[in-house]
């Protein structure tokens, strides 16, 4: 016997799941305000897999096959882990900056090609203020 | 950060970007943003790893340098006069912040005499 409602609680969490984890990245580069704040993403991933694994386990106490829902709700787990893994570990992982140049410190030189092959060196720049903007490449 | 360029160009200060990406990565980004302003190209880690920003092993399975983003505002006898290192690389810097800054510390007033 087949648990219908259990399979379509089962398939909104798993949407719910994905899409949270999804749309989060996605949308990473076009919004920063979206991207700052990611807890709503993670908030809408944790009730997908909420709603997936009761499903699971409705579909489990009445004796249905179940082995999609069980897919559902594991898979919906395993991104919104990823997602949660992502959002408060992983982006915490830096260098310690203890070897950044101090206020009051000399800027370190460099030179380096811009976007159009021209090498540019901070010299160029002496007598006027300057922002250096470290920012993450591949996006 | 470049809806700004502008306005720092008014205070007198020169954006510049750096990151570990190719140039041609850069000349896209460019194109699609409208930046003025030199985006730098460090694959070799040159200027980040002497600016401390090293982030090993940010991207998995490569040796490609990734920056931990930072800002740093230079004075015109290059003096780092403010910095601002991330926690958390998710999270930018706001070009208005460092607008307000720029202004604090003097940028775009009078030159002070006989300097």
């Amino acid at each position: 016997m087949k648990d219908r409602r259990a399979r379509r609680w089962a398939i909104a969490g798993f949407a719910v799941a994905n899409a949270a984890v999804a749309s989060y990245f996605l949308v990473l580069p076009r919004w920063p305000d979206l991207r700052d704040a990611a807890h709503p993403n993670v908030a809408a991933a944790a009730l997908g897999v909420l709603a997936a694994a009761a499903a699971w386990g409705r579909a489990r106490r009445a004796g249905a096959r179940r082995g999609t829902e069980a897919f559902l709700a594991l898979e919906s787990a395993c991104v919104a882990a990823f997602l949660a893994t992502y959002v408060y570990y992983l982006s915490y992982q830096l260098p310690q900056g203890a070897g950044a140049p101090a206020v009051g410190a000399r800027a370190p030189g460099f030179r380096l090609p811009d976007q159009e092959g021209r090498a540019r060196s901070l010299d160029e720049l002496r007598g006027r203020w300057v922002v250096v903007d470290f920012f993450r490449g591949h996006w | 950060m470049q809806a700004l360029e502008g306005d720092f160009r008014a205070l007198g200060a020169e954006l510049v970007a750096v990151s570990s990406s190719g140039v041609e990565s850069h000349a896209s980004l460019a194109r699609r943003i409208g930046a003025g302003f030199p985006i730098l190209s460090d694959p070799e880690g040159q200027a980040i790893r002497a600016y401390g920003l090293l982030h090993p092993g940010a991207l998995p399975f490569t040796d490609v340098p990734v920056a931990r983003p930072a800002v740093f505002v230079l004075d015109p006898e290059g003096v780092v006069r403010a910095r601002h290192l991330t926690e958390n690389w998710r999270v930018r810097e706001r070009g208005e912040r460092l607008l307000a800054e720029l202004r604090r510390l003097g940028a775009g007033g009078r030159r002070e005499p006989g300097r």
